[in-house]
């Protein structure tokens, strides 16, 4: 895969960045898991059971892949574990679209209730996985310093 | 110019899976170990859940048909979009949605007084925003009497109970709220 120097550098930008929204996803529902349960409810897509398994479960499985993009450790899975997150994110907010239903986010704070904003935020960090997709690693990551080739 | 040659490892498929799951087996076991340390923290009395109350009530559908039609003051919000509540909304009721609810508080509630007892509602059951909405009203502007029709739209069109336009009735345009 040939990429311009420029580019590599840009796979390092988006990697970090990526890393740093999805960490800061994930602590913000951490810091408050009532309200994430809360939203989780609301969008009426997982059985009662689930709603608090998942609303315990995702804001670390968030926060975890959020720290292993940053670091550049195991990209390719980071790419692909945070791409499955964004999918889902995605999925769940098109069928609230589709429903017509008006909920409060849940991403960032909890204050977003255009959904289509938010799908439209998820489809961009889906294009930014695709990106980082395209290369095996990026500058200045864990994965050059252990797995050297 | 001068291109960089990247070459693919040719990752091994099933590595990359296989360490995705890692990842994510990771991050459940973090939430896990913080659920086992909360458990254990609270068993032992070290912590306490905070009940933090927001003055937060539930009104039915009948508690808000008797609130609309006895000449008691209450405020009635609409929390949906600006354009949900044009097709059709509450008699008396006001507009704030939620995503605008910094601006449109501002305007219509500033000069309210804070015990004036509001009713927020959104579109069904299945929204959540009227409760987000509630609690807003209550922690940043002081308002101590903030109940929430959990029913909402749908509930009220349901029960065949009078509804209105907004050129028919719009309490902005009584609040000399012009927009």
């Amino acid at each position: 895969m040939i990429l311009y120097p420029k580019m590599a550098w840009a796979g390092t930008v988006v990697r970090v960045f990526l890393g740093v929204i999805l960490g800061w996803a994930g602590i913000v529902k951490i810091r408050n898991p009532e309200a994430f349960i809360e939203i989780v409810k609301a969008y009426n897509l997982l059985p009662e059971e689930l709603v608090v398994l998942w609303g315990i479960f995702l804001p670390y499985i968030e926060l975890v892949t959020g720290l292993f993009l940053f670091f550049g450790l195991w990209h390719k899975s980071a790419v692909l574990s945070s791409s499955v997150l964004f999918l889902i994110f995605a999925a769940a907010v098109s069928i609230n679209i589709l429903r017509g239903a008006d909920i409060a986010c849940g991403c960032f704070g909890f204050n977003e209730t255009n959904l289509y904003v938010v799908l439209l935020q998820d489809l961009v960090f889906l294009l930014c996985c695709c990106f980082l997709s395209l290369s095996e690693s990026t500058p200045y990551s864990l994965d050059n310093f252990l797995y050297p080739s | 110019m001068e291109l960089v040659s990247i070459e693919f490892r040719n990752p091994d498929i099933k590595l990359v899976l296989l360490r995705a799951l890692v990842i994510q087996i990771l991050g459940m076991g973090a939430g896990l170990i913080y659920t086992v340390i909360f458990i254990e923290q609270f068993l032992l009395g070290n912590v306490e859940i905070s009940e933090e109350q927001d003055d937060i009530t539930y009104v039915s559908l009948d508690g808000l048909q008797n609130a609309t039609q006895s000449k008691s003051q209450i405020l009635l919000i609409d929390g949906r979009s600006e354009s949900a509540y044009h097709e059709g909304h509450i008699p008396g009721a006001v507009n704030i949605p939620y995503i605008q609810r910094d601006y449109f508080s501002e305007q219509l509630l500033s000069n309210v007084a804070r015990e004036t007892p509001i009713i927020v509602y959104c579109s069904s059951k299945n929204c959540n925003t009227s409760i987000e909405l509630a609690k807003f009203l209550s922690r940043k502007f002081g308002f101590t009497q903030v109940q929430v029709f959990e029913g909402g739209w749908e509930e009220w069109v349901k029960g065949e109970n009078p509804t209105c336009l907004c050129i028919t009735a719009c309490r902005q345009v009584q609040m000399g709220f012009d927009r």
